[in-house]
């Protein structure tokens, strides 16, 4: 079974739940998409299913139950990438990303030229000397990308599809980095491997998600082909805000906010 | 059953990166430190016994009778246990200090600002002023060891206090860590001060003579506790770098490249305690070597565990060694406590550290 799955999962803090029994479904070979407003638990969601954090309910990748995983076993099967990720010492790039390399069952006869493959594929190359404090927030967020690439370097695993996740990957990249992530993922997707991502960008989730789930209150409350998801009713239900989606016919759908129409300077660029 | 995959690569590494050689130099240079800090302490001190001559005697290069027998005993029964103790000593606590950094991922962690000494001298204290009462059933079961266990168990206590103060959902706060060090300090200070006052004059002889933070008092045995002490801890060193390493990317980071966490913590709490206390029982309180000598050679040769470690280890025994030889020397024929010597070296260093990266902090 290529999936990872989700059933009746609750997670609380305190007193309080933050996710009520929610049930969660991402497959092989697609951008899975998890989306919603702040607070809604997508975080805490995509925390429980790379096993972060204890839940109750059942979670199992590749058709096994997660909790039946070794820690290294679990670290050759899926990879995570948090939004921010601080390293507390001066170590090179090539020293970060080399740890995702040896956390992951990838034995390359020459490490070295992986891992400036890694850069290459984020952009980064010939950064692998450089300490990784004196980047700026963007590429630091690259060189994580391209750890957790290393750690997952080939989509397919004789144990099943690897698994890409990412807690909001985009949050700290310019349009550009944006869409040569999310190209990635896809890549990694159409090669077999799963990805399961938390985006706020309702666009670029409309652009690469093959499967998008729409999270409210700690509970899904749609899930399926973005076209499908992103409806006005929905959006305005989920969000709590009016927003506009618009169909363009085979190439899927954008959201722009309603009041965003009824400003002139749009109604002028569109004579 | 992981899958391994092989990646074939083409052999694009023409030339070595030159960064790659360095931390095997500087280990070769800290083991030649190392030696001549040994070198240089057995020949300094009171006394103009020869290091060298004791060395060819030894040796068999030298006639037998072309040694004096009170040289021989100087350099044999009262340097050569200094040197040694120096060495372990320096080396368990530059390493705890090493080990400490890695786990709180911060370079300001260290056993003996964050009370963990302190919790460590207490527990010695109270050993001596109490062994031969209200713990007289420790001191029965341990007899010598009696004291490192002591040092041990204030030092364990105090860290797993101090490290389930600041650390709060997996995020250690680096300014709780020091001023809960601080609290935890002060408050061993008092508790230590209070079995002071409560010592008879032999107890109070022996607590002074230990507290003063001195290898003067070196002998076999003393070694043979600690030594064992170091190596049961630095054979553990080796299966905790790599999870060093990735902690230094966060908790959640290092979890989910299969580290296991909890376990790594754990290890490196009992280590540590084991080495500040089996050290503090020894020799009293040193400070500031577990600060300084991981931080310079993380300057030097990065912050990579797996040569920090073992080089941490070998530039702290070669600084001690060279502390106590000043420490031997400078007021000859008396002696200062070593403790002063690291502190008037290292206070100035920890300064400069703060000064220069005071965003380390974050308060």
């Amino acid at each position: 079974m290529s999936t990872v799955s989700a059933t009746g999962i609750v997670v609380r803090y305190g007193a309080n739940a933050v996710l009520h029994g929610v049930d969660f479904v991402a497959n092989a070979g697609e951008v899975t998409i998890v989306a919603g407003p702040n607070g809604s638990g997508k975080s805490t969601l995509v925390k429980a299913i790379s096993g972060e954090i204890a839940s109750s309910g059942a979670v199992s990748v590749n058709g096994r139950d997660l909790r039946t995983y070794k820690g290294w076993q679990l670290a050759a099967q899926r990879a995570v990438l948090a939004q921010e990720t601080t390293v507390a010492f001066p170590f090179t790039v090539a020293d970060v990303i080399g740890l995702g390399l040896a956390a992951g069952a990838t034995r390359a006869a020459n490490p070295a030229s992986l891992i400036e493959a890694a850069l290459e594929r984020v952009g980064l190359a010939g950064f692998g000397a450089r300490r990784i404090h004196t980047l700026s927030g963007g590429e630091r967020q690259r060189v994580q990308l391209a750890r957790v690439l290393c750690q997952i370097w080939e989509p397919v695993s004789d144990t099943g599809p690897r698994w890409l996740i990412m807690d909001e990957p985009v949050a700290s990249l310019d349009i550009r980095h944006q869409i040569a992530l999310m190209d990635l993922a896809r890549d990694y997707a159409r090669a077999g491997g799963g990805v399961i991502a938390v985006m706020h960008d309702l666009n670029l989730s409309a652009m690469y998600g093959d499967h998008v789930v729409l999270m409210k209150s700690g509970r899904v409350v749609t899930a399926g082909r973005p076209e499908a998801v992103l409806q006005p009713e929905t959006l305005a239900h989920v969000f709590a805000c009016p927003l506009h989606p618009n169909m363009i016919p085979e190439r899927g759908v954008f959201v722009l906010p309603q009041s965003a129409l009824a400003r002139p300077a749009l109604a002028f660029a569109a004579e | 059953m992981a899958a391994t995959t092989v990646v074939e690569e083409p052999a694009m590494q023409a030339a070595k990166p030159l960064r790659a050689a360095v931390p095997q130099m500087v280990i070769a240079a800290l083991i030649v430190g190392v030696v001549v800090a040994a070198g240089i302490s057995l020949t300094a001190g009171a006394s103009n016994a020869s290091a060298f001559a004791v060395a060819m005697h030894w040796t068999g290069l030298a006639p037998a009778d072309a040694i004096l027998p009170r040289d021989l005993l100087i350099i044999e029964a009262i340097r050569l246990p200094r040197v040694v103790l120096g060495l372990l000593v320096g080396a368990a606590l530059a390493v705890s200090g090493a080990v400490m950094q890695g786990i709180f991922r911060n370079p300001l962690a260290d056993p003996g600002l964050a009370g963990v000494s302190a919790g460590a001298g207490l527990g010695a204290a109270a050993m001596i002023v109490l062994g031969g009462s209200l713990a007289l059933p420790l001191t029965g079961a341990f007899g010598y060891a009696a004291l490192p266990v002591a040092a041990f168990g204030g030092g364990l206590f105090t860290t797993i206090v101090l490290y389930s103060l600041s650390t709060r959902l997996g995020r250690t706060s680096i300014a709780t860590m020091l001023l809960a060090g601080i609290a935890l300090g002060a408050l061993s200070g008092a508790a230590t001060g209070l079995l002071v006052y409560m010592a008879d004059d032999k107890q109070l002889r022996d607590l002074t003579f230990w507290g003063m933070g001195s290898l003067g008092g070196a002998t076999w045995q003393k070694i043979a506790t600690l030594a064992v002490v170091v190596t049961a801890s630095f054979c553990a060193l080796p299966f905790m770098s790599r999870g060093l390493n990735a902690l230094a990317l966060g908790e959640a980071a290092a979890w989910h490249m299969g580290i296991s966490v909890e376990r790594l913590k754990r290890t490196a709490i009992v280590i540590v305690a084991a080495m500040t206390g089996a050290s503090v029982a020894v020799s009293g309180g040193i400070g500031f070597v577990g600060i300084v000598v991981p931080h310079v050679l993380r300057l030097a040769i990065g912050p990579d565990h797996r040569v920090l470690l073992p080089a941490s280890a070998l530039l702290g025994g070669a600084l001690l060694v060279l502390a106590d030889a000043v420490a031997r020397t400078v007021a000859a024929p008396a002696e200062l406590p070593i403790g002063i010597v690291t502190a008037l070296a290292g206070a100035p260093f920890f300064l400069w550290l703060l000064l220069r990266r005071r965003s380390i902090l974050d308060l």
